[in-house]
């Protein structure tokens, strides 16, 4: 879609000594003061600046940080820094264990659901302790990893975030690959992967030769800076565009869209006046007066949802194209992506943009400034609401359009063997939409 | 060897310097009632709830026209979920049921008195260099092991 971004400004910073240690810099010491207002800062999360910057700042940005520049923010994540140093004091570098290569991403996408269920039930967000005592158990399990093993294996088969980052970039905007009819020649013995005396070794585990997926690329540059060929590129692609042509598709990834969407539907809903009405009727069919019991059944019915819907509607597209369940459900589970980062989004721009300003009041509360008086919203709620609805639609777009690409690309163009697929997204899109339009809690 | 010694040395301060932090403030903490045990001095009981209201001193515009009466002076007030976890605790209402689960009790984590929590800071720090020694240790006793990033 466009040239090699290397050639310009991007290429001067990539290219640069100071990059990534410089940003990480940065990050590593907002992450200390994130971690300190955290841990032992004010008690009340709407008074706590390590609260804002986290709950109100980086997760809304981040989906729009992997839409837009792949999974750079890993290579400026402080963990990865910690994991650095950890390796050159003590670490072992002894290879990854085959299990973790083998189910990590099962384990990164049980860990996912795992904590955005123990977030409500414990309250992570919503207690700057309980997002301080999340971010040490990440802290050591960095620790360990980097004690026992070779690179940034904890971002790769471990990170509870790996999962959804990687789903996300492979919407984005921004691809590094290598020209390929280059490295056929190449003598370097595989420099962008082992490393050289300009840069280390690709942390992440990829060979840019044969990668073909942005979900696992940092962006880091160590690939560029040892390159003795100048053939790797780093470019501006379609949106989406990755998913229309999945070499080797994965049963965890897929689930993992699916199991987001049903993430997103209850984050929203647990926020909503619905909400109450939910558990009491949970607890009318159940009998159980436990808040624990309640939201761990809507939970799993939140998620159990798009993931029955999906196998549903593979069921259905798969007698359609004469293939098995399993291999529809994988295959267009990456459909699901685009609307997923969109629900992502629109529900994040809300508690960006409903409760900004807290942010700069809780910074200047560090200062012993006054919380002044007034909304803390940076646009006004019809405004947030035109553009959830806005993000909904290009989202139920993309991903409409991923299923007709797929569909496509995988040997079967029959348009209505995709109509279960097409009317799951739908029902999806129209589901979200309606959640959006009811009044939201705020975080902060 | 002497930057290892160093290392061990480094960690081994670092260990020791976290045990001192984690043995000042262990007298101190409270067990977690939230009360301090510090003469002089008594802490504010934790809260377990999250407080219902926001911001202290601003309002903060509900996100659509409030379904629980307009004019509220905190989007609290429209909170769904702090409708469900508030004064009408319906749970309350019911016969029979754990009276600790009836205050929602998951929604926001209770937070220990400030001693606890730089006990744990330092248990967090202490446990760390521990994993660290550990895997030096084994560094050392079998050196080749132990391949260094380019």
């Amino acid at each position: 879609m466009s040239g090699n971004l290397l050639h310009g400004p991007v290429g001067v910073v990539m290219r640069s000594r100071l990059y990534p240690g410089l940003f990480r810099a940065v990050t590593t010491a907002v992450f200390a003061l994130i971690m300190f207002q955290l841990l032992l800062g004010p008690e009340a999360v709407h008074d706590n600046f390590g609260s804002a910057l986290t709950w109100v700042l980086w997760w809304p940005l981040l989906p729009l940080a992997l839409f837009l520049a792949g999974r750079a923010w890993c290579t400026v994540c402080p963990f990865g820094w910690v994991t650095d140093w950890v390796q050159k004091l003590v670490g072992l570098e002894r290879p990854v264990p085959r299990f973790l290569k083998r189910y990590g991403i099962w384990l990164i996408d049980a860990s996912f659901i795992l904590i955005t269920w123990a977030d409500h039930v414990f309250g992570i967000v919503s207690s700057p302790w309980g997002s301080g005592v999340l971010l040490l158990g990440m802290t050591t399990a960095v620790v360990i990893s980097g004690a026992l093993w070779q690179r940034r294996a904890f971002c790769r088969y471990v990170c509870f975030l790996g999962g959804v980052q990687g789903n996300y970039s492979r919407v984005g905007l921004v691809e590094l690959r290598a020209d390929t009819s280059i490295c056929e020649t190449c003598t370097a013995r595989a420099a962008c992967f082992n490393g050289s005396e300009r840069a280390g070794p690709c942390p992440v585990f990829e060979f840019p030769r044969t990668m073909d997926s942005s979900a696992d690329c940092n962006l880091c540059a160590n690939c560029i800076k040892s390159c003795p060929n100048d053939a790797i590129r780093v470019s501006v692609r379609k949106p989406s565009s990755e998913l229309w042509f999945i070499r080797s598709p994965k049963l965890p990834e897929a689930f993992l869209a699916a199991a987001i969407m049903g993430i997103v539907l209850v984050q929203n809903v647990t926020m909503l006046n619905v909400w109450p009405g939910i558990l009491e009727a949970i607890e009318g069919a159940t009998g159980t007066r436990s808040y624990y019991v309640s939201y761990t059944i809507a939970f799993a019915a939140a998620i159990t949802l798009p993931l029955a819907g999906l196998a549903l509607a593979s069921t259905f597209t798969g007698r359609l194209r004469g293939e098995r369940m399993i291999r529809t459900f994988t295959l267009f589970g990456y459909a699901l992506i685009p609307l997923d980062l969109a629900a992502h989004l629109a529900h994040n721009a809300f508690h960006l943009l409903a409760e900004g300003k807290s942010i700069l009041w809780t910074g200047l509360a560090l200062f012993g400034a006054d919380q002044p008086e007034g909304s803390a919203a940076l646009l006004s709620t019809p405004a947030i609401r035109v553009l959830q609805f806005v993000l909904i639609a290009v989202g139920l777009a993309g991903s409409l359009y991923a299923v007709r690409r797929i569909g496509r690309s995988s040997g079967g163009a029959a348009t209505v063997a995709l109509a279960p697929m097409f009317a799951l997204l739908v029902a999806f899109a129209v589901l979200n939409l309606v959640l959006f339009t009811l009044p939201m809690a705020h975080r902060m | 060897m002497i930057a290892d010694m160093l290392r061990v040395l480094g960690l081994s301060i670092l260990v020791l310097g976290s045990a001192g932090l984690l043995a000042a403030a262990a007298p101190a903490a409270d067990g977690g009632d939230g009360t301090s045990a510090h003469a002089g001095h008594v802490m504010a009981p934790a809260p377990v709830e999250q407080p219902a209201s926001a911001h202290a001193g601003h309002t903060v515009a509900p996100a659509t026209t409030p379904t629980t009466g307009g004019g509220h002076d905190d989007h609290a007030a429209a909170t769904p979920a702090d409708d469900h976890a508030a004064p009408a605790a319906h749970e309350d209402e019911a016969a029979g049921h754990d009276p600790a689960s009836s205050h929602d009790p998951g929604r926001v984590a209770a937070t220990p008195s400030l001693e606890t929590r730089q006990a744990v800071v330092a248990g967090f720090v202490l446990v760390n260099a521990a994993i660290m020694l550990t895997a030096l240790a084994i560094g050392l006793r079998h050196p080749r092991r132990r391949r260094r990033l380019a």
